[in-house]
C-alpha cells in the first residue's frame, strides 16, 4: 500500500513529459539523420563558402576576397562550362528517357512472355546493375575499338566500313547515353515489373469485354495506373543517369575535345586534373546540385505521382 | 611521357641482343658501381643521417632502390623509399614542399616540373656540390639544361626518352619508299603505304593533355615555326605557322590514320603499331621494349628507326625526363644535403648507369652508354643513332619550361583533339585556346610580365 502511494507521489512530471517525447516519432531516425547532417552539411556549406570566393590552388599566396557570382559566370559564361552544363541535362534526361522506355519494354516482355520464367530472366537482366560503371566504361571503350573491338569489326563486315564510334562528336555522345541507359534500365525494369504485375485485372477484363485492344488497356488503363511508379523510377533512373562521370572520363575523357565534358568532369579537370581552379569548381558543383534539385521538382510535377488515379 | 611501368619493361630489350651478357662482364658492371662509392663519399661519413624519397615504381628507380644498401653500408645514411602511384606523385611532393613539412629530402621530378618547383624555392642548386667524378659533361646537354633554371642545375635524370620515327621497314621497301625525312615525305609514304581496313599509314596522339597529343603535336608547331608565347606572356600559339602545323597533323591523322585516331593516347597509338596495323608511329622512346618483345609485339624485326621528319623550320623531337632533386627544407650547409646530392650523384653515376644497362633496364642518360659497345651489343644500331641524333637536336623550351606549363598545355590539347577529329577548324581551336589561356594567364597576374625563357622562333 505505502509503495503504491509513494510511487504516485513520486511520478514527476517531467519524466511524464519525457516518456511522451520517447513515443514521438521523431526519435527513432534522429541518430541517422544528425550523422547524416554532420556529414553532408558542413562540407556543403565550405562548397557554397567556396564558390563565392577566389581560392586558386595554383596561387597559393593570393588573399582570399570576395568575388560574388564571379565564379558562377565563369562556368555559365564560358564556353566550355556552358557546353558542359547542356551536355549533363542532354545525356541525364536522354538517357531516363531511354532507360525508363526500354525498362518498360523489357518489363512488359517479361510479364507477358517469361511465364514460368519471369523469375529467372529477371535475374539476368539485372546483370548489368551489378557491373561496376568504371568496369563498364573500359569494357565498353574496348568493344567499341576501331581496330579490335568486336563492334567495328561486325559492322566492317557487313558494310565494308571501318567506323570509331566514339570518334565524332554525335558518336561519342550517342554511345555515353547509350552506355547508360544499358547499366542503368534494368532498375526500371524491376520497378515497373513489379507494379504491371500488381495491377488490377478488372479494369482491363472489362476494356476487353468492350472490345479494347492490347494497345488501348495499355495507353489507357496500365499507363495511368502505373504514372506514380513510373515517375518515382524516372527519379531514380535521373539521380543515376546524371552521375556519368565512369563514361565521361574513361570512355571519351571527355572528347573528341570537349565535346562530351559533362559537370562532374568539368569539376574534375577544372578543380584538380588540369587546372586547380577550386572556387570555380566549387561554383560548378552548386550549380550541379540545384540542378538536381530542379530535376528532381520537375520530374514529379510533371508525373503527379501523388495523384491517386486508381480508386 | 606518362608511361607506366610496363612500358619500361626493360627485359625485353635482350631480345634483340645478339651476343648477351656474360654473367663474368656483368659483375664487372657491379664491381665498377662498388668501386665508385669511395667516390662519392668517405666511409661512416653521413652516420646517422636519414633520407626519405618521393618516388614512384620506374625500373631505373627499382634498380636504384635495389642498390641503396651499397651506399648506405659505405657511409652510415639511412634511406627510404616512399613509392607513389604516378598520378599522385606530384601532389603529395606539392604538399610537402609548399608547407615545407621536411617529409623528404629528395623528389622525384619530372623535367617541366623544375620551373615551378625551382622558382617557387622548392628545391636546391646541385652546381657546387656535383663531384668530378659524377662526370656531368657526360650527361646529354638537352637533360643538363631542362633540369635547370636561372643558370643553376637542379636535378640528376634517372630516366630519359626523346621522341623518334618508328616505321615498318618491310611495308617501305615493298612500296619502293625511302625514309622520310621531311613531313612532306612522311604525309606522301602515309597514304601510300594505307591499306585500310587492315592497315593504315600512321598513328598519331590525338587525345586531349598536356602529356599526351600536345607532346607531339607541338613537333609540328616547331617544325612549321610556331611559338607558344609572345615577349609579354601572350599566347601566339594562333599564329599562321602554327594553324598550318596543326593541319598538317589533322590531315596525316585524318587521311592516313585509323579511323578514329583523333582521339587516341599513347597506349592505342603503340598496340596498334606493335600489332602491325600501322605502318608508322612517332613515338617515345620508351616504347622500343615492348616494340620488339615478340610477347607483345607483331613487328620485332621489322621496325626502322630514324629521326623525326623535319618541317620547313627543322626537326623538333619531343623530350621528356624523369630526375631526382634535393627539397629544400634540407639546410644546404648541413650533413643531411652533402649525403642526399651524394648519394644523388652515386646513383645516377657513370657506373650506375652501365650496371643498369647491363641489366637490360633501357634508356640513356648519359653520352658514354649511349655510344658504348654494351649498348650497341643490345640494340639496333639505328635505334642508337636516332636517340643520339634526337637528344642533340631536342630543345630544352621545346615545351615553354615554365610553371604554368601543364595548365596551358591541357587547355591547348583539349582544343587541338577537336581539330583532329574534324570537329572544328585549326584557326578556330587556337583562336579559342589562345583565349581561354589569355583569360587564365590574367587571373594568375602573369599577362604583361616578360617571358622568362627564349621561345625557339621569335628569339633568334
Amino acid at each position: 500500500m505505502s509503495a503504491t502511494g509513494t510511487l504516485t507521489l513520486a511520478r514527476p512530471r517531467p519524466a511524464f513529459r519525457l516518456a511522451s517525447w520517447f513515443r514521438s516519432p521523431w526519435l527513432v531516425p534522429l541518430p541517422g539523420f544528425v550523422l547524416l547532417a554532420l556529414l553532408s552539411i558542413p562540407p556543403f556549406l565550405y562548397a557554397v563558402y567556396l564558390s563565392f570566393v577566389n581560392v586558386d590552388i595554383s596561387l597559393p599566396n593570393a588573399p582570399i576576397r570576395f568575388v560574388g557570382f564571379a565564379n558562377y559566370i565563369h562556368v555559365l559564361g564560358s564556353e566550355v562550362g556552358f557546353h558542359a552544363l547542356k551536355i549533363t541535362l542532354l545525356v541525364s534526361f536522354g538517357s531516363t528517357f531511354f532507360c525508363i522506355a526500354i525498362g518498360l519494354l523489357i518489363a512488359y516482355l517479361i510479364h507477358l512472355f517469361a511465364g514460368r520464367l519471369s523469375g529467372f530472366v529477371t535475374v539476368l537482366v539485372l546483370i548489368p546493375l551489378a557491373v561496376s560503371p568504371v568496369a563498364m566504361a573500359l569494357v565498353f571503350s574496348l568493344m567499341l575499338d576501331p581496330l579490335y573491338g568486336p563492334v567495328p569489326q561486325v559492322i566492317e563486315l557487313l558494310t565494308g566500313v571501318l567506323i570509331a564510334p566514339t570518334g565524332t562528336a554525335t558518336g561519342a555522345l550517342v554511345t555515353i547515353i547509350f552506355v547508360q541507359t544499358w547499366q542503368w534500365s534494368p532498375l526500371a525494369v524491376i520497378l515497373l515489373l513489379g507494379g504491371i504485375k500488381s495491377l488490377p485485372v478488372e479494369p482491363v477484363e472489362a476494356a476487353k469485354i468492350d472490345g479494347a485492344t492490347f494497345w488501348d488497356t495499355f495507353w489507357h488503363i496500365d499507363l495511368p495506373l502505373l504514372r506514380p511508379l513510373l515517375a518515382v523510377a524516372a527519379i531514380f533512373e535521373f539521380i543515376l543517369c546524371s552521375q556519368v562521370f565512369a563514361a565521361t572520363e574513361l570512355l571519351t575523357n571527355g572528347g573528341p575535345g570537349n565535346a562530351t565534358v559533362d559537370l562532374s568532369l568539368y569539376i574534375y579537370k577544372i578543380g584538380i586534373a588540369e587546372s586547380l581552379q577550386t572556387s570555380v569548381a566549387a561554383a560548378a558543383g552548386v550549380i550541379m546540385l540545384l540542378l538536381g534539385l530542379f530535376s528532381t521538382a520537375v520530374w514529379l510535377k510533371v508525373a503527379k505521382w501523388d495523384t491517386q488515379v486508381y480508386k | 611521357m606518362k608511361l607506366t611501368k610496363r612500358h619500361f619493361a626493360a627485359a625485353s630489350v635482350a631480345a634483340v641482343s645478339a651476343l648477351g651478357m656474360t654473367a663474368a662482364s656483368a659483375q664487372d658492371y657491379e664491381g665498377a658501381v662498388k668501386a665508385s662509392l669511395a667516390d662519392f663519399a668517405a666511409p661512416h661519413a653521413y652516420d646517422g643521417v636519414t633520407i626519405t624519397v618521393a618516388c614512384r615504381h620506374l625500373p631505373a628507380m627499382d634498380f636504384i632502390e635495389s642498390h641503396k644498401a651499397l651506399f648506405e653500408a659505405q657511409t652510415g645514411v639511412k634511406i627510404s623509399f616512399t613509392d607513389y602511384p604516378e598520378n599522385d606523385l606530384r601532389s603529395h611532393i606539392v604538399a610537402d614542399a609548399a608547407n615545407k613539412a621536411g617529409g623528404f629530402q629528395l623528389y622525384c621530378l619530372d623535367n617541366n616540373y623544375i620551373p615551378l618547383f625551382a622558382s617557387s624555392g622548392w628545391v636546391l642548386p646541385l652546381d657546387s656540390s656535383i663531384k668530378p667524378a659524377y662526370k656531368l659533361d657526360d650527361v646529354f646537354d638537352s637533360l643538363k639544361q631542362s633540369y635547370s633554371w636561372d643558370g643553376k642545375l637542379y636535378g640528376l635524370s634517372i630516366y630519359s626518352e626523346v621522341t623518334i620515327l618508328y616505321y615498318r621497314k618491310d611495308l617501305l621497301d615493298a612500296a619502293k619508299l625511302s625514309v622520310p625525312t621531311t613531313i612532306a615525305e612522311l604525309e606522301t609514304a602515309a597514304n601510300k603505304l594505307k591499306n585500310p581496313p587492315r592497315t593504315f599509314g600512321i598513328a598519331l596522339r590525338g587525345l586531349r593533355g598536356e602529356g599526351m597529343n600536345v607532346y607531339t603535336w607541338t613537333e609540328w608547331l616547331r617544325s612549321y615555326g610556331g611559338d607558344f608565347l609572345g615577349p609579354n606572356m601572350e599566347p601566339a600559339f594562333d599564329s599562321p605557322a602554327a594553324i598550318e602545323g596543326t593541319e598538317h597533323y589533322a590531315k596525316l591523322i585524318q587521311d592516313a590514320g585509323p579511323p578514329g585516331s583523333g582521339t587516341w593516347g599513347w597506349p592505342q597509338v603503340s598496340s596498334s603499331f606493335s600489332a602491325g596495323r600501322v605502318a608508322m608511329t612517332i613515338e617515345s622512346t620508351a616504347f622500343y621494349p615492348t616494340f620488339n618483345d615478340p610477347k607483345q609485339s607483331n613487328v620485332t624485326g621489322k621496325i626502322g628507326y630514324a629521326v623525326v621528319p623535319a618541317g620547313p623550320k627543322g626537326a623538333y623531337p619531343a623530350n621528356y625526363a624523369i630526375g631526382l632533386a634535393v627539397a629544400s627544407s634540407v639546410d644546404p650547409s648541413s650533413k643531411t644535403f652533402e649525403a642526399a646530392s651524394n648519394f644523388l650523384q652515386w646513383a645516377t653515376s657513370q657506373q650506375m648507369e652501365f650496371a643498369r644497362t647491363a641489366q637490360n633496364i633501357g634508356n640513356e642518360d648519359r653520352k658514354s652508354v649511349n655510344q658504348s659497345d654494351l649498348l650497341k651489343g643490345k640494340l639496333d644500331p639505328s635505334y642508337i643513332k636516332a636517340v643520339s641524333d634526337g637528344q642533340a637536336i631536342t630543345k630544352k623550351d621545346y615545351r615553354p619550361m615554365i610553371p604554368q606549363w601543364r595548365e596551358m598545355g591541357d587547355i591547348i590539347g583539349a582544343h587541338v583533339e577537336s581539330v583532329f577529329t574534324g570537329s572544328v577548324s585549326a584557326k578556330e581551336a587556337l583562336t579559342a585556346a589562345a583565349a581561354e589561356t589569355a583569360d587564365r594567364f590574367k587571373a594568375l597576374g602573369l599577362t604583361g610580365k616578360p617571358r622568362q625563357y627564349k621561345e625557339l622562333f621569335a628569339d633568334q
